[in-house]
C-alpha cells in the first residue's frame, strides 16, 4: 500500500504519540488521595488487576488508531493492485477551462480570477504520467476546443500562459458539448477519462436555469471517468458595467435645425449588497467633438441608474457616428465600456407611392392623401426629407433601393410584384407607411397586409362611416413610436374626428411584434405598427421569416373626406414623428454582442456586408443572411467590409453584461446544476492532484478506512464507559453501598456491598 | 416529618454542629442534653434494686422516682439511686491509629478538628470517636459508675484509670483530647494490654474502624469475653468509605504505611466494596458471636441517634439482667 499524500500518514503515525502522551502526562498529574480503608482497595485491585492492565492497555491502543487511522484516509491509500493498472492505462485529462468575461474579475493583485484557475491546471499537468494526454476546452462563448488531448505537455503550459479571460459570457453548455463530442468518439477501454472543470461559478459564468448536457460516463472495459470542479468563489467583488447607450433617436439628422442630439447611458452594478460610491462616466465620439463626463454618486444598495448627456456632434464626415460610454477601472475592465455606431443622415429619403398628378394645385378641399402626407413631410425643398414620388404600379427593386421609408396612400394601385418588393425592402429594415385609398369603398389591398407582409392584422374590406366623426381618444396608449410628442398628444388630438375608417381586429398571439399607437374614442385603432411575421410560401406551409423593418398602418386615409386630420395642428409633428422614431424603431442597427454568430439584425444597414475586420485586424467573413464564419470573439468598434474588401460601414460589437456579473454561488446551488451532467466532485484547491492523479481505489480504500475510524471512535467511547463504569449510574441502593447499622440483628452489608 | 425535638437532635446531634465546638467536654455535654430531650427520658435511670444516695433531680429524669418526701421537707426535688445503677465500671477504648484520621465531611468554623486543607475543618473518625466516647463518659459519670479510658493504635498509647469522682470528668477529657498517633492498628496488642491491667468485669465501649485483620479482632474479642468482660464495639467509618464514590482515577495513599495504588475507583468500586463489606461482616459475627454488641457508625450521620441506640440497648439488658 502506498499513499498520495504520505505526508499526512506520517503526521498520522506521528500523532499517535499524542495519546500516550496524555496517558502519562495524567498518571503523573494524579493528585494523592490519602484512603484509610487502603487494605481492602488493594484486595480489591489485586483480585481484578489483570483485567484492569488489560483494559487500560486495550483503551489506550484504540486511542492510538484514532489517529493513525485519520491520517492514513486523509493520505488516500493506494492499494498495490490498485496501482498497477492505473500505471499501466494512461488517462486522458480534459480542462474546461472559464475565459468568460467574469474570468477576467481582478483581486488586490491585478491577478484575473482565469490566471488562478490556471496556476492549478499546470499543478495538474506537471504531475501527469508521460503517457497521459491532455485536452483543453475553453468556455467563454463561442466554447472552443483549443487543444485536442496530446501528449506534448509542454505545449499545454504554453497555451496555459497564452490564455486570457475573454469578452464573451461563459457558455458552460456550449464546452460540454463539446466535451460530449469528444468523449462519445472515444473507443471504450482505451484511457481513464479526467475531467477538470475550472472556474470561479460566479453568476456571469452560471445559468442554473439552463440545463447542462449529459456527459457521457465511459465505466465499460475498466475506463474510469472522473469529473472534478474548482470550489465556487465566495469573496464579493464590485463591478459597475456599462449596459447601453439609449439615443433619443437612433437616426441622426445633421444640418437642419435640430435640438442637439440626446443619449441615455445606462449603468448597473450586481450585487444588492454593495454601499456607496462614485463613478466617473465619459462620453465620447470617434469623429465629433463629443467629449462628456459626469459623476454617478451610487447608494447603498443601488443596483441600477442611469445618466442623460446632451452633445453637439458638430458636421461628421462620416455616414456612421460611434459613440463610447466608459468609465473608470474597477476589476472587470471588460464591462467598462460600452459602443454604440449611430447613423448619420443629412436627409431622410422617402418614396411617396402616390399616382402623379398633372395639372395645376388643386384646392386645400381636393388634395390627395400622399399631397397632405407630402406637405407634412417636405413643405419645401430644403428640409431635411427628400420625397420622391413613384407610380405604384410600376415599382421595382430599384426605386426603393438606399431609401429610408416608403409611404403608400395607394396600395390598391400595387401589384403582387409591388407587394414583394415592399417585402423584401420591409425585411431589410425599411419603415412602411400605409395609409388607406381614399376613394375605394371596398378596400381589396388589405388581403396583401396578411399574405405579402404576414402582418397579424384583419383588416375590414368595408370602410366604417361615422358621421360627424369619432374623436380620438386623449387616453393615447404608451407608445415608443409618438415617445416625444406624447407630452403634447392628449392636447393635439383633440380637435381631430375621423368620419371613416377601416375596423381592424389584431391577432391575440402577443408574440407577434404589433402595437397601437393611437385609438378613436370608440377603442377602434387609428395607427397600428408591426413587424411582418411568417409569411406563406408557395406551398402553403409558413416559414419564420425574420423582418427587420417596421410598417406602420394608418386605418383613416389621412384627407379631409375620411379626416379633419390634415388640417389640424397634430398633422405634421405627427408625420414627422412617424418618420424619424419609425425609423429609430426599426430592428437593423443594433449593437452585437461578443458570442453571436448570426448578426443579420445588426448588420442591417449593411445589406452588402461580406466581412467584418475587428479591432484587432482579424476578418470574419459574412455570409448571406448575416451569418458569420465564426462568432465575434471580442468587443469593440469593427469595419464591415463589402463584397469588394471596401469599407461600407461599421458595427459595434459590446459584451453581454449577464456574463460580468461577479455575485458569487453558493456552491450547493451550482454542484446540483452541475450534477445533472454528471457526477461531479469538488477539487481540493491545496492538493489538486490528489483528486485527479489517484486512482479510484484510492478514494475508495480513504473512505473505508474513514468508516472504520469512526467505528474504532464509537469503540473507544464505549470502551472508556464500560471499563471506567462511568455508563453504570448508581441507583439510590449502589450509591447508599455499605449501610451503617444500629442493631447487630439488621443485615450488617447492603447487597451490592456483600462479596 | 420531623418533630421539634427530632429537629433539635437532628441539629445539635450532627457532626457539623459538633465541630463547631472546640472543647470535647462541651462536645459530650452538648451529645447528652440532645439525646436527654430526645427521649425525654433520663439517661441516669436505674432498676431500683437498693437505695444508695440521692441526686438532683434533672430534666428528663422519670417523675415516678421523685423522692416527694425530700420534697416537702426541702423544696427540692431530688430523684432516689439504687446501688445497681452505680456499681458499673465502663472502659472507653478509643482507636487512634493513622486510619481514624481521615475523614470527608467537611465543616466551616473553628474547632479542634483537623484542617481539610480547602479552607475548611475535616469532621473525622477520630473526631467522631472521641466525641461519643466523651459522651458515653459524662452519662456514666453522672451516673455515679466509675469511668476508664484507654487511648490505642499498635497497642495502648495512654490509659486513665477508672474513677467516679467528679473531677475525673476533666482527666477523661484531657485523655481523649489528643491526636491520632500515627501508628497501624494492632487490636490483638491493645485488648491484651488492656485487659492485664483491668481484672474486674467491666463494661468496655470499643470506638475503632476496625480496619485490622478480621480474625485478630475476633481473637481479642475472645480474650474479652473469656475475662467475662462486656463489649459494645462501635465500628466507626467515614461514609466516604462506605460508598466509595470518587468520580476519577486517582493515585490512592494508604494512611497506616500500605504505600500507593493508581486505579480508576469506578473500576474497583464494586470488588472493593466487597471487599470491605466481608470484612465488617466478619468482625460483626465475631462480636455477635461471642454475644457482644455491634454498631456501625457513620461519622457523616448525627451522633445522637446511635448512643441513645445503645443505651437503650445497654437499658434493656441491664432490666432483663443479663449484665450486672
Amino acid at each position: 500500500m502506498t499513499f498520495v499524500t504520505a505526508s499526512l500518514a506520517f503526521a498520522g503515525a506521528a500523532a499517535v504519540a499524542v495519546p500516550v502522551f496524555i496517558h502519562l502526562l495524567l498518571r503523573r498529574r494524579r493528585a494523592p488521595v490519602e484512603w484509610a480503608a487502603m487494605r481492602f482497595l488493594i484486595e480489591a485491585y489485586r483480585r481484578h488487576r489483570r483485567r484492569l492492565r488489560l483494559e487500560e492497555w486495550l483503551l489506550l491502543l484504540v486511542r492510538c488508531l484514532i489517529p493513525l487511522l485519520l491520517g492514513f484516509a486523509l493520505a488516500r491509500p493506494i492499494l498495490e493492485q490498485a496501482i498497477a493498472p492505473t500505471t499501466e492505462r494512461p488517462r486522458c485529462v480534459y480542462f474546461i477551462v472559464d475565459d468568460g468575461l467574469a474570468s477576467g474579475l481582478r483581486d488586490a493583485a491585478h491577478r484575473s480570477a482565469l490566471a488562478r484557475q490556471l496556476e492549478l491546471a499546470e499543478m495538474v499537468v506537471e504531475h501527469l504520467n508521460a503517457a497521459d494526454r491532455v485536452g483543453v476546452i475553453t468556455a467563454a462563448r463561442p466554447a472552443r476546443m483549443v487543444r485536442t488531448p496530446t501528449g506534448d505537455h509542454e505545449s499545454i503550459g504554453e497555451l496555459f500562459e497564452s490564455l486570457r479571460p475573454r469578452a464573451g459570457r461563459t457558455d458552460l453548455g456550449g464546452a460540454f458539448e463539446r466535451l460530449k463530442h469528444e468523449l462519445s468518439r472515444r473507443e471504450v477501454g482505451d484511457e481513464n477519462v479526467v475531467v477538470y472543470l475550472l472556474s470561479e461559478f460566479r453568476a456571469g459564468s452560471v445559468d442554473p436555469v439552463d440545463p447542462l448536457p449529459v456527459l457521457p460516463v465511459p465505466d465499460a472495459g475498466g475506463v474510469a471517468a472522473r469529473f472534478f470542479a474548482s470550489p465556487p468563489a465566495s469573496g464579493r467583488v464590485r463591478n459597475v458595467q456599462v449596459v447601453g447607450i439609449e439615443p433619443a433617436r437612433n437616426v441622426l439628422l445633421v444640418g437642419a435645425a435640430e435640438e442637439a442630439p440626446r443619449a441615455t447611458v445606462r449603468l448597473v452594478r450586481p450585487g444588492a449588497d454593495a454601499g456607496s460610491e462614485t463613478t466617473r462616466v465619459r462620453l465620447t465620439g470617434d469623429q465629433s467633438p463629443i467629449d462628456e463626463e459626469q459623476i454617478v454618486q451610487w447608494e447603498p444598495g443601488e443596483i441600477e441608474t442611469q445618466l442623460g448627456f446632451a452633445f453637439d456632434v458638430g458636421a461628421p464626415a462620416e455616414r456612421e457616428l460611434v459613440i463610447t460610454a466608459e468609465i473608470g477601472e474597477d476589476p472587470l475592465v471588460a464591462d467598462n465600456r460600452y459602443h454604440l455606431v449611430l447613423p448619420v443622415r443629412k436627409r431622410i429619403e422617402v418614396v411617396l407611392l402616390d399616382r402623379r398628378e398633372f395639372g395645376f394645385e388643386p384646392t386645400l378641399d381636393r388634395l390627395s392623401a400622399g399631397q397632405w402626407i407630402r406637405r407634412a413631410l417636405a413643405p419645401d425643398a430644403g428640409g431635411p426629407v427628400t420625397m420622391r414620388n413613384v407610380e405604384p404600379v410600376s415599382l421595382t427593386v430599384g426605386d426603393v433601393q438606399g431609401v429610408d421609408a416608403v409611404i403608400v396612400p395607394r396600395p390598391d394601385l400595387l401589384s403582387d410584384r409591388g407587394w414583394a418588393v415592399l417585402r423584401r425592402f420591409v425585411d431589410r429594415g425599411g419603415l412602411l407607411l400605409i395609409t388607406p385609398p381614399q376613394d375605394e369603398s371596398v378596400h381589396g389591398w388589405v388581403d396583401h397586409l396578411q399574405a405579402d407582409l404576414a402582418l397579424p392584422w384583419t383588416v375590414a374590406r368595408e370602410v366604417r362611416d361615422e358621421a360627424p366623426g369619432l374623436p380620438v381618444s386623449d387616453d393615447v396608449p404608451p407608445s415608443e413610436l409618438l415617445r416625444q410628442i406624447s407630452g403634447d398628444l392628449p392636447e393635439l388630438v383633440q380637435p381631430v374626428r375621423v368620419q371613416r375608417f377601416l375596423p381592424v381586429a389584431t391577432a391575440a398571439d402577443r408574440t407577434l411584434a404589433v402595437r397601437t399607437s393611437l385609438r378613436l374614442s370608440d377603442g377602434s385603432p387609428l395607427i397600428l405598427t408591426g413587424s411582418p411575421g411568417a409569411a406563406k410560401t408557395g406551398e402553403g406551409r409558413e416559414t419564420p421569416r425574420s423582418s427587420l423593418g417596421l410598417v406602420i398602418l394608418f386605418t383613416a386615409a389621412p384627407e379631409l373626406g375620411w379626416t379633419n386630420l390634415p388640417t389640424k395642428p397634430l398633422m405634421v409633428p405627427l408625420f414627422q414623428e412617424l418618420l424619424r422614431q419609425g425609423l429609430s424603431l426599426r430592428r437593423g442597427g443594433k449593437p452585437a454582442e461578443v458570442g453571436d454568430a448570426a448578426i443579420g439584425g445588426a448588420l442591417a444597414m449593411h445589406p452588402a456586408a461580406a466581412g467584418l475586420v475587428s479591432p484587432d485586424g482579424a476578418t470574419i467573413d459574412v455570409q448571406p443572411g448575416g451569418r458569420l464564419a465564426r462568432a465575434v470573439s471580442q468587443a469593440g468598434v469593427h469595419r464591415v467590409l463589402g463584397s469588394t474588401g471596401r469599407e461600407i460601414g461599421r458595427l459595434a460589437v459590446n459584451v453581454d453584461p449577464a456574463g460580468g456579473d461577479p455575485t458569487p454561488q453558493a456552491a450547493g446551488a451550482v454542484k446540483a446544476w452541475l450534477d445533472r451532467s454528471a457526477p461531479w466532485a469538488w477539487l481540493d484547491e491545496s492538493d489538486p492532484l490528489g483528486a485527479g492523479t489517484a486512482s479510484g481505489d484510492g478514494s475508495s480504500l480513504a473512505s473505508l478506512l474513514l468508516v472504520f475510524l469512526l467505528a474504532v471512535i464509537v469503540l473507544e467511547t464505549i470502551m472508556a464507559r464500560l471499563f471506567s463504569r462511568a455508563s453504570l449510574r448508581l441507583g439510590r441502593a449502589d450509591a447508599r453501598g455499605i449501610r451503617p447499622s444500629m442493631d447487630e440483628r439488621s443485615p450488617l452489608i447492603s447487597s451490592e456491598g456483600g462479596s | 416529618m420531623l418533630s421539634d425535638q427530632d429537629a433539635f437532635r437532628k441539629d445539635y446531634l450532627a457532626p457539623q454542629t459538633l465541630a463547631q465546638l472546640g472543647r470535647l467536654d462541651l462536645r459530650a455535654k452538648m451529645i447528652v442534653e440532645g439525646i436527654m430531650s430526645g427521649t425525654q427520658r433520663s439517661p441516669y435511670r436505674g432498676g431500683a434494686v437498693e437505695f444508695a444516695a440521692h441526686r438532683q433531680y434533672v430534666p428528663g429524669d422519670d417523675t415516678r422516682r421523685l423522692d416527694w418526701r425530700v420534697y416537702g421537707r426541702t423544696d427540692k426535688l431530688y430523684i432516689r439511686e439504687h446501688q445497681q445503677e452505680t456499681n458499673l465500671d465502663v472502659v472507653l477504648l478509643v482507636d487512634a491509629s493513622s486510619s481514624m484520621d481521615y475523614g470527608t465531611l467537611t465543616v466551616s468554623g473553628r474547632s479542634t478538628a483537623n484542617e481539610s486543607g480547602v479552607g475548611g475543618l475535616r469532621w473525622t473518625k477520630y473526631d467522631h470517636a472521641t466525641a461519643i466516647a466523651a459522651a458515653l463518659a459524662y452519662l456514666a459519670l453522672h451516673q455515679h459508675d466509675r469511668v476508664g479510658v484507654a487511648v490505642f493504635a499498635d497497642g495502648v498509647h495512654l490509659l486513665l484509670d477508672r474513677s467516679g469522682t467528679p473531677e475525673h470528668w476533666r482527666q477523661v477529657i484531657a485523655a481523649l483530647s489528643g491526636r491520632p498517633t500515627g501508628a497501624e492498628t494492632d487490636f490483638a496488642r491493645a485488648a491484651e494490654q488492656v485487659l492485664s491491667r483491668i481484672r474486674n468485669r467491666a463494661l468496655f465501649v470499643i470506638v475503632s474502624d476496625c480496619f485490622d485483620r478480621a480474625d485478630a479482632i475476633g481473637r481479642a474479642l475472645a480474650q474479652f469475653r473469656h475475662r467475662g468482660h462486656d463489649v459494645i464495639l462501635l465500628n466507626t467509618l467515614d461514609r466516604e468509605e462506605m460508598r466509595f464514590t470518587l468520580p476519577a482515577p486517582a493515585r490512592f495513599v494508604g494512611l497506616e504505611g500500605e504505600g500507593q495504588l493508581r486505579v480508576d475507583p469506578r473500576a474497583l468500586r464494586q470488588a472493593y466494596l466487597a471487599a470491605l463489606g466481608k470484612h465488617l461482616d466478619t468482625v460483626a459475627r465475631s462480636a455477635m458471636s461471642v454475644g457482644f454488641d455491634y454498631h456501625r457508625l457513620d461519622t457523616h450521620e448525627s451522633v445522637g441517634p446511635p448512643l441513645a441506640h445503645v443505651l437503650a440497648r445497654r437499658s434493656a439488658l441491664i432490666k432483663r439482667g443479663v449484665r450486672g
